[in-house]
């Protein structure tokens, strides 16, 4: 374990301000069917592998870091085969130069080759006018999954996150879809 | 070409001639400022020895040009790239004398006695010599009073002492080679000598006033960002050299021209010899009973700045190089009143640089240096110039275990009476007592502040310090030699490596010595066997046990050899907080080839494959997520673990790396590699927690049941365990079994309230819609003790 440094929290406060702006900085308490509500699609996957990528922008500013993961699996609203890229603030392109973002998921959830339930949302400027796929709510976002003998289990994070507590994948695959499915009749019938 | 090599071999001697930490075992938590000061002018006197013994055909035009830029470019190579010191008493002595013979030869050899030449001042005068040697005196009482606070901005190694001393020899060394041919003449010589004298002793007030300003962060971080530099690099080559340099060059231009006019030998020896004089003064200056203590020794420099003038004044009194004497004591008259008027630079120790300064319960200054209680992270830490004495939050329980593996390894019936060689806080006093330890006498280099640094850090904990004596090292070296002890210990020095001179305390009292992994403890001769102690899989420490008892240690592994010393530069180079990571690696690495053929082989590997795979973290990741754990890693422990019989080592990582996978929730990767250690070494109740808390994790309360039922039935539940057993039994649907076991743990008076909270909610559930799944952290919101 390395410490990070203080230089970087000029960076990190600058990518959380960022964040802010663009998600209309706003702590929103979800429960499942708010970010079902909220979001594009869900999918459950395999961590492929990770890309930071850095750039400036004249209005948002300089060294702009943004993290791709890319996720191999199925969709959890449509059982539909999809790879899925989702981008989160912050990352490092290597050991100096990059940002930290408290809201960002751990690292230990984002290795590669991890399984993940992940949310995401369409934006057309996350930040630095990059549009993508955002990790919706960031770290609240993403959930590791593990398997044991009665199935892959989804790991919850709690109170107030959108898997609040450890549930079966096949469940929250059978919840997201009906309340998918809730959603559209609303909206057909409106 | 002789008179450079010479400064160099002087340069190379002033640098190793510094008081390592650990000079001797009652000086292995801090080198007294006597001791200091005594390695110090043993090295002006080396530099004084080396140019005495050098024929008279050096004299002449640009003699002090080659010495001192000689001598700046010998310290700055031994100490910021050689790096290399004496592992012993009769080292230094060896390196000091082959210094000596080799200075002699050089300066001797193939050499005639020179002809007297037109330009030759003639042999300098007694009255001329003592005036060298009083400006040679002042300046050294001067520029300790720069490096104290000095020493402050840095990272408390050598190297940075080494540094700070090499942002005063090169510019000077730079302007003595400027100022030669202006000061080639006699006459230009004398002025050089005189003016410089001056210069250099206005210099250090200068230095003195620019330096107190970096007190303010306000100050400080524009001045460091002219230079690209953050204050986040402190510690590192460019934080050192841009806070050095700019306080010391007006300083060492002065001795620039103060070498510049140097022409004969004797002049030099006056003069460092002057620097003898006045570093053995400053043994005086510093006492604890000194006057000047009371304003930090700042008050001195009055006096010291009058010591140069009137130094100057005699040597140029004493008609020295001849040229315009009257001219040469008129401006000394406004140096002397400016020394004398000016007001001082009042010096607070603030630490600028960082975030957030900590707390300061109290400080004072010492001989050895400014020492403090500071507060962090919430716990009072005794520092000595800002580095910590005793353990900080992170560290006690290293600091524990540490105590633990000493006292497993001390002969039978030794610990009746036990010296500490250190300072003792709240955190050291209790794991003493956890073996046992109620009474003991401590010692270390501040002995007469530490009643009063006790009583404010264990105040601080609403604590009272153990009953026992406080020593300075000379009273402890005394009782040793009385046999008033049958056992030592010394606790670890954070972030330094002390050296190990002398292993085994006086008359073959058993020492324990413990060493901080974070430190460069790889690069020191530990014996033949260490006693590793791990912590957290993240920290690393050793204990050695001292002298003809150096086989003691049933836990031990083999020591290996000393790895070859990294180059101080390359440490300054790399940030302080990546220190750490890089030396337990080092260590790991040297322990893994010392036992790669031998019983402990798996488990110095396994410590190895942990280390080596730490990265720098997130500080917004909890403590449990800055770890890293890599699957080569687990697999090692795994091995390790399965071993006949696990040494303490194995056991204190399993158990560590069993919370660790919990808090993490990697679950698949505690079942897989747990799993075989625990049921190898069943009953292991720290594994089988883990392990259920996993199941549950997994929606599988009945797995968790049966691993914590079997334990139960082999009477492995014990403390708050009883509770997690009674949360499983009520998750599995048994809530008679859980109100049974968590009636157990309300006998045992085991408060948990969160635990209670937790029973209820799931007995509730059970009542109303059968057993629900559990959520996060092992099984929802499971405590943070599990």
């Amino acid at each position: 374990m390395i410490r990070a440094l203080p230089r970087v929290l000029a960076g990190t406060a600058g990518a959380a301000m960022l964040l802010a702006a663009v998600l209309a900085a706003e702590i929103q308490r979800l429960d499942l069917s708010t970010m079902v509500a909220a979001t594009d699609g869900a999918v459950y996957g395999k961590i492929l592998g990770r890309e930071v990528v850095r750039f400036d922008h004249p209005e948002d500013g300089q060294d702009l870091y943004f993290t791709h993961l890319s996720v191999e699996g199925r969709s959890l609203v449509d059982g539909s085969a999809q790879t899925v890229t989702v981008t989160y603030p912050g990352g490092f392109i290597d050991e100096v130069h990059g940002v930290h973002n408290s809201e960002a998921p751990a690292e230990d959830d984002v290795k590669t080759g991890n399984q993940v339930v992940v949310f995401y949302k369409w934006s057309a400027n996350m930040g630095g006018d990059l549009a993508g796929n955002a990790l919706y709510a960031s770290h609240g976002g993403l959930f590791r999954t593990a398997q044991g003998g009665k199935g892959r289990v989804v790991l919850g994070r709690g109170d107030g996150y959108a898997v609040s507590k450890n549930v079966l994948l096949d469940e929250l695959d059978r919840n997201i879809t009906s309340i998918h499915e809730e959603l559209r009749r609303d909206e057909r019938q409106k | 070409m002789r008179a450079l090599l010479i400064g160099v071999i002087a340069g190379v001697g002033l640098s190793v001639l510094r008081a390592p930490l650990g000079v001797e075992l009652v000086q292995f938590a801090g080198t007294t400022a006597e001791t200091g000061f005594a390695f110090r002018a043993a090295g002006f006197a080396l530099c004084a020895l080396a140019v005495w013994l050098a024929s008279r055909k050096l004299d002449g035009p640009g003699l002090g040009v080659r010495l001192f830029g000689g001598l700046a470019l010998g310290f700055a190579l031994h100490g910021l790239v050689l790096g290399w010191t004496p592992a012993s008493h009769r080292g230094v002595i060896g390196v000091s004398l082959a210094l000596l013979f080799a200075a002699f030869v050089l300066g001797r050899a193939g050499l005639e006695a020179p002809e007297r030449t037109p330009d030759d001042e003639g042999p300098t005068r007694p009255g001329s010599a003592l005036g060298l040697a009083l400006v040679g005196a002042g300046l050294a009482l001067l520029f300790e009073l720069v490096a104290r606070p000095l020493r402050w901005y840095g990272g408390g190694l050598p190297a940075d002492d080494a540094l700070f001393a090499a942002c005063l020899l090169i510019p000077a060394a730079i302007g003595a080679l400027a100022f030669r041919r202006a000061l080639a003449s006699p006459s230009g010589a004398a002025g050089g000598r005189t003016f410089g004298a001056h210069g250099a002793a206005l210099g250090v007030f200068a230095g003195l006033w620019l330096l107190s300003s970096f007190s303010d962060p306000r100050r400080l971080k524009p001045h460091l960002a002219r230079f690209g530099v953050d204050t986040s690099e402190h510690g590192t080559l460019l934080f050192d050299t841009w806070i050095a340099l700019p306080v010391l060059v007006l300083a060492a231009l002065g001795i620039g021209a103060l070498a510049a006019g140097i022409r004969r030998r004797e002049q030099w020896v006056a003069l460092t010899m002057g620097g003898f004089g006045g570093t053995i003064a400053l043994g005086r200056v510093f006492a604890s009973d000194s006057p000047f203590m009371a304003e930090g020794g700042f008050e001195i420099a009055r006096a010291a700045g009058v010591l140069v003038c009137v130094g100057a004044a005699l040597h140029t009194i004493s008609g020295a190089g001849g040229g315009r004497v009257g001219l040469r004591l008129l401006v000394g008259l406004p140096v002397l009143g400016a020394v004398l008027l000016l007001p001082l630079a009042k010096f607070e120790y603030e630490s600028s640089w960082t975030m957030v300064p900590p707390q300061v319960l109290w400080q004072t200054d010492t001989p050895e240096g400014r020492l403090a209680v500071e507060v962090r992270d919430e716990i009072a830490v005794v520092c000595l110039d800002g580095r910590p004495l005793t353990p900080e939050r992170e560290q006690r329980e290293t600091e524990r275990r540490l105590v633990h593996a000493a006292w497993r390894g001390r002969p039978e019936g030794a610990g009746k009476h036990v010296l500490v060689v250190g300072q003792v806080d709240p955190a050291r006093a209790s794991a003493l007592l956890e073996v046992g330890v109620r009474e003991f006498d401590r010692c270390a280099a501040w002995s007469e502040s530490m009643r009063e640094l006790e009583e404010r850090s264990f105040a601080w904990e609403n604590q009272s310090p153990p009953p026992g004596r406080h020593l300075s090292p000379l009273e402890a070296r005394l009782r040793l030699g009385k046999q008033e002890y049958d056992f030592v210990y010394a606790p670890p020095v954070y972030g330094r490596a002390p050296q190990t001179r002398q292993l085994g305390a006086p008359l073959g009292v058993p020492a324990a010595l413990a060493f901080d992994g974070a430190a460069a403890t790889a690069e020191r001769g530990l014996g033949p066997r260490v006693v590793p102690v791990q912590t957290g899989l993240e920290q690393l420490a050793v204990v050695i046990f001292g002298g003809e008892h150096a086989e003691l240690g049933g836990d031990g592994v083999e020591a290996g050899r000393a790895l070859r010393p990294e180059r101080p530069w390359r440490t300054l180079a790399r940030r302080e907080d990546e220190r750490p990571r890089f030396e337990r690696e080092r260590l790991a690495r040297r322990l893994a080839l010392a036992n790669r053929e031998g019983p402990a082989a798996a488990e110095t590997r396994a410590l190895e494959l942990q280390l080596m795979s730490q990265e720098r973290s997130s500080p917004f990741e909890t403590p449990a997520e800055r770890v890293e754990l890599t699957r080569e890693a687990l697999a090692a422990w795994t091995a390790a673990g399965s071993a006949e019989a696990p040494s303490a080592l194995v056991r204190s990582a399993l158990e560590d790396l069993a919370v660790l996978l919990v808090s993490k929730r990697m679950v698949e990767e505690a079942l897989e590699f747990l799993t075989p250690v625990a049921d190898r070494n069943w009953p292991w109740p720290a594994l089988e927690r883990a392990l259920a808390l996993c199941e549950m994790e997994l929606l599988d309360p009945a797995a968790a049941l049966e691993r914590l039922g079997a334990l139960a039935e082999e009477g492995g539940v014990d403390g708050t365990d009883w509770w997690l057993l009674a949360w499983v039994q009520a998750a599995a649907g048994d809530p008679a079994a859980a109100e049974a076991s968590a009636a157990r743990a309300r006998e045992l008076h085991l408060a948990a309230p969160e635990w209670e909270a937790r029973l209820a909610a799931e007995l509730e559930r059970n009542r109303t819609a059968g057993p629900p799944p559990p959520g996060p952290g092992g099984g929802p919101e499971a405590p943070e003790d599990h």
